[in-house]
């Protein structure tokens, strides 16, 4: 008998947070953790409500929500543009392919005085760092799309007279597309991270990562665990906007 | 058939690893009877996290110079990049000992955990300063009205700034205070995006070398006197008296190679955390080696930094400034 005539999908889905709250409770009430270091679930969602309620929390969250849209949005439209070239000619391909790859790599705090001496210690270096994380994958990803396109496809639409440009906006980029989704996609939910880390990492006078990071140093555990549950409810609303989206621009990707 | 003899060799595995894990603290030697050879010293495991720096000189000096070993300890240092972690991991049960500041028992008596105890106080350091850049038009503390002064809040960078401000007939509120982390703080002012800095050591002699001439550092040692603390768990302390007692008297015969072997301890220090000896040497007299633990002295600071979280951090306006008469334990340095 398959899982699904037992309990139905729909509620498989909401199954899963409820178990670690559950868990979570479990290890606070049997004092398996020191409370110092792990309030109650109780504590944490409290906070939570208390900081999005007050909207205490809603000048952090929107700076951090700013400085990664910022440089997202940037990488997103140059990460597309250059890796459609890269996928397209075989020597810039060859040429870039290595240095974008050196560059994925590298954690962007390690760069941190490079972003500095470009963007100076405030918004614009956080930003830039979040661009730099994004930049490589969606470069590389997008380029795999291209290089991956079926060529009979290519090569049917030449025989029914496309001129290249026309084979490139109507069967490449399309062929392409789902590829270059998965980028956007690992990029966008990478962007919170650096964000948040680039935060933590240089310090900055509004931001999810400053204030956990004042949290963590003070020994506020209720607002520090109910900042992590507010960034993970974040990146989880954010995938799944970025999965609904995918089903309705790619229908054709997952058939 | 293959299947079971990898599952056999797992087991087998298993079983050697559980052993040596379910080894007790204590390392006795074998039984008497087995051989003739004198019986060696019992040896106590135990560990101690601390932060990676020249506040750590005494147990570096001690573990190097085998005055841990001499007192029947095997102390294995796990280094981590800020006396919080520390403090967190002696919370945590995952540390025996622990090098904290007193900031750090200042905060966590705010959180209503009691299990902590210092137990001796290992540096008193003198090593916090503000760096300023003389472009920026600064050459004297009251220069600093309006400029941009780099700070990393709730650490002794705020309170050391606020108290040099103060001396100097300044509020905190005449600078404008950018909320950055020591690195970023290094970095903004070699590229000219602050005006002045809030730091401790290395990073003021990082910053006199690279900003060289343009720098000028203001220091106040009567200002701000950092702590550097071991700490314990105290119902850990209960069960283990003899090792505290062990690990102190290594800790006393460390400050006397210090205070003996001073040319020798740097550069055992300075090779140990990775920094260079030259700078070492330079910032060696702005820290006092020497163990002890001034109950009084140490309760008056940790409760003015208690009061001073109350007044000026975020999210401890409400709270009671803590009793903090029950974090310090003076009888092993007695």
């Amino acid at each position: 008998m398959r899982h699904k005539d037992i309990v139905p999908r729909s509620v498989l889905n909401f199954v899963g947070l409820p178990l670690l709250l559950a868990v979570w409770q479990v290890v606070f009430s049997l004092k398996l953790c020191n409370p110092t270091l792990l309030p109650s679930p109780g504590a944490a969602l409290g906070r939570l409500w208390e900081i999005l309620v007050t909207g205490n929390v809603l000048p952090d969250l929107g700076i951090t929500l700013l400085r990664m849209a910022i440089g997202f949005s940037l990488a997103a439209v140059l990460g597309v543009a250059a890796g459609l070239l890269m996928g397209v000619y075989q020597p810039l391909y060859r040429v870039l392919a290595p240095v974008v790859d050196f560059f994925r790599s590298l954690p962007v705090t390690a760069c941190y005085p490079v972003f500095v001496l470009l963007a100076g210690v405030n918004h614009a270096s956080k930003s830039l760092m979040v661009f730099a994380a994004a930049l490589p994958i969606i470069m590389l990803n997008t380029s795999y799309g291209v290089r991956g396109v079926s060529p009979i496809r290519a090569q049917m639409a030449r025989l029914f007279g496309a001129s290249t440009p026309q084979v490139f906006l109507h069967v490449t980029i399309w062929e392409a597309a789902p590829q270059i989704w998965i980028g956007l996609r690992t990029a966008f939910s990478l962007s919170l991270v650096v964000e948040i880390v680039a935060e933590m990492f240089a310090g900055t006078q509004f931001g999810i990562g400053q204030r956990l990071f004042e949290a963590f140093n003070t020994y506020r555990t209720d607002e520090l665990y109910a900042l992590i549950l507010l960034t993970g409810g974040l990146g989880y609303m954010m995938n799944l906007a970025f999965a609904l989206t995918e089903r309705r621009l790619l229908h054709w990707s997952s058939k | 058939m293959k299947t079971k003899s990898i599952l056999n060799l797992i087991a087998a595995f298993a079983i050697v690893w559980l052993t040596g894990c379910s080894k007790s603290d204590t390392d006795t030697p074998k039984a008497a009877g087995a051989t003739n050879a004198p019986a060696p010293m019992a040896v106590t495991k135990t560990t101690l996290t601390a932060s990676k720096n020249i506040w750590s000189t005494l147990p570096i000096v001690a573990k190097q110079q085998g005055f841990f070993q001499q007192e029947g300890l095997d102390v294995q240092i796990n280094y981590v990049q800020a006396a919080k972690l520390a403090m967190d991991a002696l919370v945590a049960g995952s540390t025996d000992f622990a090098n904290v500041v007193d900031p750090n028992v200042a905060f966590l008596a705010f959180s209503g955990n009691k299990d902590v105890v210092v137990v001796g106080t290992i540096v008193k350091s003198h090593d916090s300063a503000i760096v300023a850049r003389k472009s920026a038009g600064i050459t004297s503390p009251q220069d600093l009205k309006g400029k941009k002064l780099g700070v990393l809040q709730g650490t002794t960078s705020q309170i050391f700034a606020e108290r040099f401000l103060e001396k100097n007939g300044l509020r905190y509120a005449d600078v404008q205070a950018q909320n950055l982390q020591p690195v970023a703080i290094q970095t903004a002012l070699i590229e000219k995006q602050i005006d002045a800095g809030s730091v401790w050591q290395p990073f003021v002699h990082n910053l006199q070398k690279q900003l060289g001439d343009d720098a000028v550092v203001f220091t106040a040692p009567d200002a701000y006197i950092g702590y550097m603390n071991v700490a314990v768990r105290k119902e850990w302390v209960g069960k283990n008296e003899a090792t505290v007692a062990a690990y102190i008297r290594a800790l006393r015969k460390a400050e006397a190679f210090v205070a003996k072997n001073t040319d020798a301890a740097q550069a055992l220090v300075a090779t140990e955390i990775n920094l260079g000896p030259d700078i070492v040497k330079s910032i060696w007299s702005q820290y006092e080696f020497g163990l002890g633990l001034d109950k009084a002295a140490l309760l008056k600071v940790v409760t003015e930094e208690g009061q001073w979280i109350k007044r000026t951090q975020p999210g401890f306006e409400s709270k009671e400034v803590p009793d903090y008469s029950g974090y310090f334990d003076d009888r092993f340095v007695r």
